[in-house]
């Protein structure tokens, strides 16, 4: 005897939720490429081979240092004064404050000195210079 | 005259969504996102800790110090000896020599510690060569003295 089997619906390619998908994504990358780009002066950072990526990055106040002298604190531009009340402010919050310093490869070192010079005078002990480990 | 209302508001063939540019233009920024989101770098660290104070009380375990200079055209000075080429990122000389110091310190049992001096007009990019070196010769205790004669702080 011969079956008769239901012949099957032709299997139909799901566009609905590939493009749900797919849009989520977008916004995905859409968010964290604005997130990487929030509070972030563009300069050149210098290039260290040795140095670490951190593994808690938190309770860090960023300075950036432009080759000019110029120095943002996050992306606000800051004095040297404002800069040393800011570090006070931030220590008296945070004992275990650390002073992130970007700044760019060219600057010449007395603009960094200058910005260590007023952590140290304000009881910031701990720096750290950005850096990339390549070119 | 009767008029069908369903012809009206049901959209023929024609008027249908055009699926498969939409898709390539979402999918075209995607990848575009991708790529340059993979594109940007991170940022890495080399920290110095300043000095600050202590007790009288405590008992001071004298370190072993060496003090680098760095001139204002990017050469490097140790114990009245240059190393290095200007140009050179990774200073083989200077992460030996430094290497030799942190094992002869580790053997006395002292504490190796490096001064950088570096002059207010070279770039910051030599000095932070210089604590690359030290970072490659697995030195910790780095400080950054003043350069040029000025006051410290």
């Amino acid at each position: 005897m011969k079956l008769q089997m239901p012949d099957d619906p032709p299997a139909a390619f799901q566009m609905a939720p590939m493009i749900d998908v797919v849009f989520l994504l977008i916004i995905f990358f859409m968010v964290a490429a604005d997130m990487n780009q929030q509070e972030r002066v563009p300069v050149e950072i210098p290039v260290a081979n040795h140095a670490v990526r951190p593994e808690d990055p938190s309770g860090r106040g960023t300075i950036t240092v432009k080759p000019n002298g110029d120095l943002f604190a996050g992306a606000q531009p800051v004095t040297l004064d404002q800069l040393g009340d800011l570090a006070r402010t931030r220590l008296a919050e945070n004992p275990n404050f650390k002073l992130f310093l970007r700044a760019d490869r060219k600057t010449p070192h007395e603009h960094v000195r200058a910005v260590m010079r007023t952590a140290a005078e304000a009881g910031v002990s701990d720096i750290i210079f950005a850096t990339y480990t390549g070119d | 005259m009767k008029i069908n209302l369903h012809s009206l508001i049901t959209p023929g063939d024609g008027d249908e969504m055009p699926m498969a540019a939409l898709i390539d233009v979402v999918f075209l920024l995607l990848i575009f996102f991708m790529v340059t989101s993979s594109l940007q770098k991170f940022e890495t660290d080399l920290g110095i800790r300043l000095p600050g104070r202590i007790q009288q009380t405590e008992q001071l375990a004298l370190p072993d110090e060496q003090i680098v200079e760095i001139l204002p055209d990017g050469r490097v000075l140790l114990n009245n000896q240059f190393y290095d080429d200007p140009a050179s990122r990774d200073m083989p000389q200077l992460t030996a020599t430094l290497t030799r110091f942190k094992q002869a310190s580790d053997l006395a049992n002292a504490r190796a510690l490096l001064t950088v001096q570096a002059s207010g007009k070279s770039d910051h990019q030599r000095l932070m060569d210089v604590l690359n070196a030290a970072a490659g010769a697995d030195i910790t205790f780095v400080s950054i003295g003043l350069g040029d004669g000025e006051e410290s702080p």
